[in-house]
């Protein structure tokens, strides 16, 4: 397109020069004018149209928004009205000038001076072919009356006289007589043509002549009637050449009338054709400079097309993209610049993407790690709000924390009124701490029964994120080993102080009996057997009771093996007979094997029963329900009776030692019993029934496949209990 | 009824008088020893436009152009020659008179009628060598008259382009020449 413009530009200025070469030289080119001048206006009429293809397509670029498209149209404008404008003022002005000038040329007094002018040189010519004539009448009359003979020297004679240069005797039909003539160069004369002798035939006949390569001639002819021949007629020619001064002027007066003549015929075409060519120029230069113009502006704006590109690349998220750079102007650089932020733009994304990254992938590590946190971890933001929490809190709490995020904390207690302290008072210390942590422990109710949490909480430090951090554990197990275990040790230590007296208490109230028996009689010999035999029993009760003080103490070794349930409980059944309760078995047949503790778990039994019996002592319409059943990978077992149940405030410490609500009683068997279930793996549940009456279920793992089917060799079983068992050791460790 | 008819008459040889044309009334070779000439007769009108300009002193330049060719059948025609020969007819001014002019030489009338005429006879053109003619072949002459435009002053010619006044040109004259070989 660029060259198109160009060549089609450089094409019109040629052409232009041309023309107005062709206008102002008159003769050399005149025939090349016509072709000029189509070949113009072809040129124009081509860059009309090559004009209104970039406009029309300048007008599909605007409607689909290509970016320049705008910018070009205005350059264009700008550029098109600074070449219109002028070009034309110039225009007009010059057509008006040209036509004015052109009318100035014409007025009546140069024509006037003109034509008289030319008059002027015909009546000279006039005179002068006036005095031939008479010059002629008179050679014609004198010739007329002389001899044929002498016709020759009388003409060359009358002719001398008369001062013509030629003079010609002719017959009717043209033929030569006599010729005499001064030029001596001159042969054969000019002979008229046959209409001028014609005409001469009658009476004399003048006309001025331009021959042909010799200039303008005055030529007469006058018929000469000869007397001699019986009035046959003659015609003589003279011939005068007009003298060279006279003829010069009169010719180039001629000329220039005939110019005039030409100019003034012309007058309109004149003017036309030059408007003609001033508007050709006119219309070249407007439409080569609205072409070069949109070229211009189209190379102006190229890079702005460009930078647009680019910047879409760079919406779309694309940084690779560079764009070309060509020229060292300002847009150059700006486009250089683009490609540098680009650049910059891609190495920030990528960075921050980097970032995003490793933040997330913190992120998921933290999570990770809260998730898998025993501890409970719960953050607050300044309003008190719940913003994050972890799995294990949902789980201490016994809560689904989930829908709370987000919620004021106070709407927990609101939900749950079992954790309203644990929310107040989590609530009071937040709002009254400043900084630094602080530490609680507290009881709390839930589902699993009572929990002691350990709550530990902080304020973060003021930032976007600040607020406050609690973590919390459930340290229920710990408290109560620690419990067990210092009740473990007062046992054992009161089982020591106490037992040791007791022997020689019991001996000398022996001996004082077996010496003193003899000696006192009646009354007083009855009353020491009495004291005696009371102190002896009294002292064998004890000796019981700091047994089993001992025994909860001791914490014996478990002998585990593969115990049949279902054997072991029918031979306590069997043993255990109340007279005056009834007593529901519901035995699961083929109860899985149990790993365990024969005579311990024979023990576990065997109080449970008890207590169940001790409840129901004194009361009508007694009944213990004992049932055993599989329930998930456990036995369970569950003993039943119809009692008074637990009194409340001692069922969350029922497995406390002395916590007992029997008048005799060391408070130690559900100790003792609980004691021996954990060691099984097992758990024990105890809760009043609805109905009234205790229940107590002891759950307890079975072994999944027997032995004998299972692929490892029995060896590694024995390893396995090995390891249990040696765990089970080092537990009790702990615990003493 | 008569009357009518001169004033049509009179009507259409007006409006002839205002248009300019040339036509060929005819023409005919006729052998000269080795060589063929041209006679032809023409009918030549000026309008009024262009007669004025004649009588400012423009010359009027005509062409007239003859060509014999030898037809082909499936093929351009063969072109045995193509002559053409200038007249000039031109006013002078001084002594009155019109002039035409052909080739070297130049005849004098007092009136246009009179140049007219002569303009409208073609005499002794020598146009063909009997040389180029071959015998048995069939052969076709064609003859032109047009007026010059090129030669005319640079602003009639722009005038001339688009007007019917200045636009004389004859109807191409063809006819089959009989050669006596």
């Amino acid at each position: 397109m660029r060259y198109v413009v160009f060549l089609s530009a450089a094409l019109g200025a040629v052409l232009l020069y041309l023309l107005s070469q062709a206008s102002a030289n008159t003769a050399a080119s005149s025939n090349h004018y016509t072709i000029l001048l189509a070949l113009n206006i072809g040129l124009a009429t081509a860059l009309f149209f090559l004009v209104g293809f970039q406009l029309w397509r300048l007008y599909r670029q605007m409607q689909r928004k290509v970016m320049g498209s705008k910018l070009t149209l205005r350059l264009l404008g700008a550029f098109a009205l600074m070449a219109i404008i002028p070009g034309l003022i110039v225009y007009s002005v010059s057509v008006n000038f040209l036509t004015r000038s052109i009318e100035s040329w014409f007025n009546v007094k140069v024509e006037a001076a003109l034509e008289g002018g030319l008059k002027l040189g015909q009546n000279a010519l006039d005179i002068m072919l006036t005095d031939i004539k008479q010059k002629g009448e008179s050679m014609a009359l004198s010739l007329a009356f002389q001899p044929s003979m002498t016709q020759l020297a009388v003409l060359n004679d009358l002719r001398d006289k008369s001062g013509v240069q030629d003079a010609v005797l002719l017959t009717l039909q043209g033929r030569i007589l006599a010729f005499s003539s001064s030029d001596p160069t001159s042969f054969l004369p000019e002979l008229p043509s046959i209409p001028q002798l014609r005409q001469a035939r009658q009476h004399i006949y003048g006309t001025i002549e331009p021959i042909l390569g010799k200039g303008l001639y005055l030529r007469v002819l006058a018929p000469v009637t000869m007397t001699e021949f019986g009035g046959e007629t003659r015609i003589l020619q003279l011939l005068q050449p007009v003298p060279k001064t006279l003829s010069d002027t009169a010719e180039s007066v001629q000329e220039v009338y005939q110019d005039y003549q030409e100019l003034s015929l012309s007058r309109k075409s004149l003017q036309e054709v030059f408007a003609l060519t001033l508007t050709l120029v006119l219309m070249l230069a407007m439409l080569s400079a609205i072409s070069i113009a949109f070229v211009v502006s189209r190379r102006l704006t190229a890079p702005l097309g460009v930078l647009a590109e680019g910047t879409r690349a760079i919406a779309r998220g694309d940084y690779g993209t560079m764009l070309p750079v060509h020229g060292s102007d300002e847009l150059g650089i700006l486009v250089q610049s683009f490609n540098s932020m680009t650049t910059q733009l891609g190495e920030a994304t990528e960075a921050a993407d980097r970032n995003r990254a490793s933040v997330e992938g913190a992120r998921t590590y933290l999570e990770t790690i809260l998730a898998h946190l025993s501890s409970g971890v719960l953050a607050l933001n300044d309003k008190g709000e719940l913003r994050t929490h972890n799995v294990a809190a949902s789980h201490i709490l016994g809560v689904s924390l989930g829908h709370f995020t987000d919620r004021h904390f106070s709407s927990l207690a609101d939900e749950f009124p079992a954790l309203r302290d644990f929310a107040s008072s989590i609530l009071t210390q937040f709002e009254g701490a400043k900084e630094g942590e602080w530490q609680e422990q507290m009881d709390i109710v839930t589902a699993q029964g009572n929990r002691v949490v350990l709550l530990r909480g902080t304020r973060l430090p003021y930032s976007a994120d600040s607020g406050f951090l609690l973590v919390f554990d459930d340290i229920t197990a710990m408290v109560q080993a620690q419990r067990d275990a210092a009740w473990g040790e007062v046992a054992r230590r009161l089982a020591h102080e106490i037992k040791n007296p007791l022997t020689p208490i019991q001996l000398s109230a022996e001996r004082l009996e077996h010496r003193l028996a003899s000696k006192l009689t009646g009354a007083d010999a009855e009353m020491l057997s009495r004291a005696t035999a009371t102190i002896v029993a009294q002292v064998s009760a004890m000796k019981t009771m700091v047994n089993e003080f001992s025994e909860y103490a001791r914490a014996p070794a478990l002998n585990l093996d593969e115990v049949d349930l279902s054997r072991l409980i029918n031979d306590v059944l069997g043993l255990y007979e109340p007279a005056d309760v009834r007593l529901h078995v519901g035995l699961q047949p083929d109860l899985p094997l149990v790993l365990g503790d024969a005579t311990m778990l024979r023990q576990v039994l065997h109080n449970l029963l008890q207590n169940a019996q001790d409840a129901l002592e004194g009361k009508t319409d007694a009944e213990i329900a004992f049932d055993a059943v599989v329930q998930g990978d456990t036995v369970k077992l569950s003993v039943q009776d119809n009692g008074d149940g637990f009194p409340l405030e001692i069922i969350s410490r029922a497995f406390e030692p002395y916590m007992t609500t029997k008048r005799h009683g060391t408070g130690l068997g559900l100790a003792i019993v609980k004691k021996i279930v954990e060691e099984h793996k097992g758990t024990i549940r105890i809760e009043n029934r609805e109905q009234g009456g205790a229940s107590v279920v002891v759950t307890l793992p079975y072994i999944k496949t027997p032995v004998r089917d299972q692929a490892g060799s029995p060896k590694s079983r024995r390893q396995t209990d090995a390891a249990a068992r040696s765990a089970v050791n080092k537990k009790s460790a702990v615990n003493e | 009824m008569l009357g009518m008819a001169f004033l049509l008459l009179a009507c259409i040889s007006l409006a002839w008088a205002n248009t300019s044309n040339l036509l060929i009334k005819s023409a005919e070779l006729q052998p000269v020893d080795d060589a063929y000439v041209l006679h032809a007769n023409f009918d030549v009108n000026f309008s009024a436009v262009v007669e004025e300009a004649l009588n400012k002193g423009i010359p009027l330049t005509f062409l007239i152009e003859f060509q014999v060719v030898s037809p082909r059948r499936y093929w351009f025609d063969d072109e045995v020659t193509t002559v053409s020969t200038q007249v000039v007819l031109s006013y002078h001014a001084l002594s009155r008179q019109y002039l035409v002019n052909r080739e070297n030489h130049q005849d004098i009338f007092t009136s246009l009628q009179e140049a007219k005429e002569d303009l409208a006879h073609l005499r002794d053109w020598m146009v063909l060598e009997k040389s180029l003619l071959k015998k048995g072949e069939p052969y076709a002459a064609a003859l032109r008259i047009r007026l010059d435009q090129s030669q005319l002053p640079k602003p009639l010619q722009v005038e001339a382009m688009g007007s019917e006044s200045w636009n004389m040109v004859s109807q191409r004259y063809r006819w089959i020449p009989v050669f006596s070989l």
